[in-house]
């Protein structure tokens, strides 16, 4: 199933709420109104009842009381209108009961006939509201609603009661279109907010649709075109835009970095191969001398082995990038593995007629034996090709608080300050060392560096003149990892 | 014709020399580093430079970048190891006029050569006819009225010099600059050697006196009528 689109999303939770409020705000108003009309109802009709009152009272009038109560009565009652039927004219006017003592006797009944006779059940099946009190209520009969007024009087004669009626038909008539005014009001602003806010969503995910207008033009060769900057967002958008676009631009340089490291190997790669390759040429393109074909040979040797050295260095270096998932962690004895290196490496370097001296203190460290080994042989065959001829190499292993720190020595110093930065770059080599004499692609140091940092580390080379080079590898120790 | 190699790769830049220097060929130097290229290239008249573009000191769009500013117009091969695009639209773009991506073969490498100097002279074809005059500067074969003429590899270099600027007034200091590099012997008086042995083997009869003398100038191909 797919999701609910955003603008439904938004838009029904809105619109319930706010048909919600509509409903609760109507249903208050109506009812307040309601009890104000009435209210004023029961106001007017206990005003026709103190006229009433007087009536009763006026000792002049006692003839013709029932002619003057029906003159008030009258008087008060709504002017009928219009459109009302004669019928419902007489329904208009009030109807009143008043006695005086018994309900039986003494009775002024004045209105028409049916209304006086539904009024009279009612009244007679309710208690008499106490003295001086007045009470009202509604009254339904076959020609409506009506609302009912019954004072409790002392009159000169006696108790009396006054009941006036008037009907309410009419009012709850307008009572009803005004809710229904109400309704169809709020109906209408419910259906509106639905329309605007579903257009105001469509353009608020305006900048979202551009944001992606602009990404789809984005591939691998112009990563870095993405400009955010440039993107008009709202501030609720910029976050996501900002992290796209860093993204980008991390990616970019990754892939400007894997372009010159591409490059830098198809240079390392082909250079050999032109120098093999003119050399045979060379040899073949003419007759020469067995001596000749034979150094023409050997020189073309060499370049294979350099091929050889490089193909291997871009192996590990790759190897070396998959990560450090597959390394094989263990507890490695440094002491040890330094060592057995160094005596692998005792027979040439006496060949050369150098010396290697080791100070190894004891030290394990959590690591992949075959990574550190390829790192300290790479510093030692470094050491080997720039120290001097006859030169002395020192390998030391010290421990140093939590930390284990292998420095390799050589009495070569000529590296100058401008390349020290540089030299774990991948291909990097410094323009004084650069013949190829010495050997190496430049990914000796970039390999060593590597190694290092998947083992938590940190590496640093040292050259001048006076002390010689060292390159000092740091490596967390295993009592920090235990504690 | 006399070429500078500026290739960083000693034994790659020896090959090169060895084989464009072949019986027949060029004169050639060549620089090891971009700071002596540069210099080499500035003082001497070549008549192509083979550039590589990573080079120690100073690098190859550098040397482009200085020479054409300075107004020589000598062609330049470009020589790279990297094939991205990038890399060779700029050597073309700062002045380069060919471009081969290494390895590459020594043959095509020579072949570019000559047709670059060729182009450089105004020349498209291979051969260049001078009156009865034929020289084929692809298999270095010469003939005159149709008749082969056997010639040494200096004398063809001569004669090839001077017909690149047939009509053209070329000193003795020129052309000992662009046939002798900087490891051949050089004895002032090989270029009147060279002079007078090309003129018996080209004019066994005496008719057509290709080859004049500007007393004090220098010597001079004439354009003669067929």
């Amino acid at each position: 199933m797919t999701p609910l689109s955003l603008k439904w999303r938004l838009t029904i939770p809105v619109a319930l709420a706010l048909a919600v409020a509509m409903v609760v705000i109507s249903a208050l108003a109506y009812a307040n109104f309601c009890e104000l009309v009435l209210s004023q109802t029961d106001r007017s009709l206990i005003s026709v009842g103190k006229a009433i009152q007087t009536i009763m009272d006026d000792p002049t009038l006692v003839t013709d009381r029932p002619n003057h109560v029906k003159l008030v009565l009258a008087a008060s009652a709504d002017q009928p209108r219009e459109e009302n039927s004669p019928e419902d004219a007489g329904e208009q006017q009030l109807t009143a009961c008043v006695w005086l003592g018994n309900r039986a006797k003494n009775t002024i009944e004045i209105g028409s006939q049916p209304i006086i006779g539904a009024l009279s059940d009612k009244i007679r099946g309710m208690a008499e509201p106490p003295q001086g009190q007045i009470m009202s209520f509604d009254m339904w009969t076959s020609h409506g609603r009506f609302r009912v007024v019954w004072l409790s009087v002392v009159l000169k004669d006696g108790p009396g009661n006054i009941a006036i009626a008037q009907s309410t038909e009419d009012l709850y008539g307008e009572l009803h279109e005004l809710l229904w005014g109400i309704i169809v009001t709020a109906l209408i602003v419910v259906i509106a907010m639905i329309v605007m806010s579903s257009m105001l969503i469509v353009v608020g995910l305006r900048p979202i649709r551009q944001t992606a207008d602009k990404l789809a033009g984005i591939t691998a060769g112009n990563l870095a075109q993405f400009d955010w900057h440039s993107l008009s967002v709202p501030a609720e958008l910029q976050p996501f835009v900002k992290t796209v676009g860093e993204m980008l631009n991390r990616l970019d340089a990754t892939m400007r970095q894997q372009k010159i490291f591409i490059a830098d190997a198809a240079h390392e790669l082909r250079t050999p191969i032109a120098i093999a390759k003119s050399t045979l040429q060379v040899a073949l393109a003419s007759e020469h001398s067995a001596e000749e074909y034979r150094k023409s040979l050997q020189e073309a040797t060499e370049d294979m082995r350099r091929l050889e050295h490089l193909a291997e260095e871009l192996l590990v270096l790759a190897r070396l990038d998959e990560g450090a998932d597959l390394m094989q962690v263990n507890n490695v004895d440094l002491a040890h593995l330094l060592a057995d290196l160094a005596e692998s490496y005792q027979t040439q370097i006496a060949n050369a007629g150098g010396r290697l001296v080791c100070e190894l203190a004891p030290s394990v460290v959590r690591g992949d034996v075959a990574r550190l080994r390829r790192l300290f042989s790479n510093l030692l065959d470094n050491a080997l090709r720039h120290g001097p001829a006859g030169g002395e190499i020192r390998i030391s292993l010290r421990k140093r608080e939590s930390k284990i720190e292998v420095s390799v020595h050589d009495e070569g110093g000529n590296i100058s300050p401008v390349n020290l930065p540089h030299l774990f770059e991948r291909f990097y080599r410094a323009d004084n060392s650069r013949s190829h004499s010495t050997g190496g692609a430049g990914l000796g140091l970039a390999i060593a560096n590597t190694i290092v940092v998947q083992h938590g580390g940190d590496i640093r080379i040292e050259s001048n003149p006076a002390s010689g080079t060292s390159v000092c590898v740091v490596l967390p120790s295993i009592l920090e990892k235990s504690a | 014709m006399r070429i500078l190699i500026v290739e960083d790769e000693v034994r790659l830049a020896r090959n090169i020399a060895e084989f464009l220097r072949k019986p027949g060929g060029y004169a050639v130097d060549i620089a090891n580093d971009g700071e002596d290229g540069l210099h080499m290239a500035m003082t001497n008249p070549y008549d192509l430079i083979i550039l590589d573009l990573m080079l120690p000191k100073v690098d190859g769009w550098t040397i482009l970048r200085e020479i054409r500013s300075k107004g020589i117009q000598t062609a330049v091969l470009v020589l790279t190891a990297r094939d991205t695009t990038d890399d060779l639209v700029r050597g073309l773009n700062e002045g380069g006029d060919d471009y081969l991506t290494k390895p590459f073969e020594l043959a095509e490498l020579a072949a570019r050569c000559k047709a670059l100097i060729r182009r450089c002279h105004g020349r498209a074809e291979t051969i260049i006819r001078i009156g009865p005059l034929e020289i084929n500067t692809s298999s270095h074969q010469v003939r005159s009225s149709g008749e082969p003429v056997p010639l040494h590899a200096m004398e063809y270099r001569l004669l090839e010099y001077l017909a690149m600027r047939c009509g053209q007034v070329v000193s003795k200091t020129d052309i000992m600059e662009h046939l002798y590099d900087f490891e051949s012997e050089k004895f002032s008086n090989v270029v009147e050697v060279y002079i007078s042995s090309l003129r018996r083997k080209l004019d066994q009869d005496g008719q057509h006196k290709p080859i004049q003398t500007m007393r004090g100038a220098g010597y001079i191909l004439k354009d003669l009528p067929s």
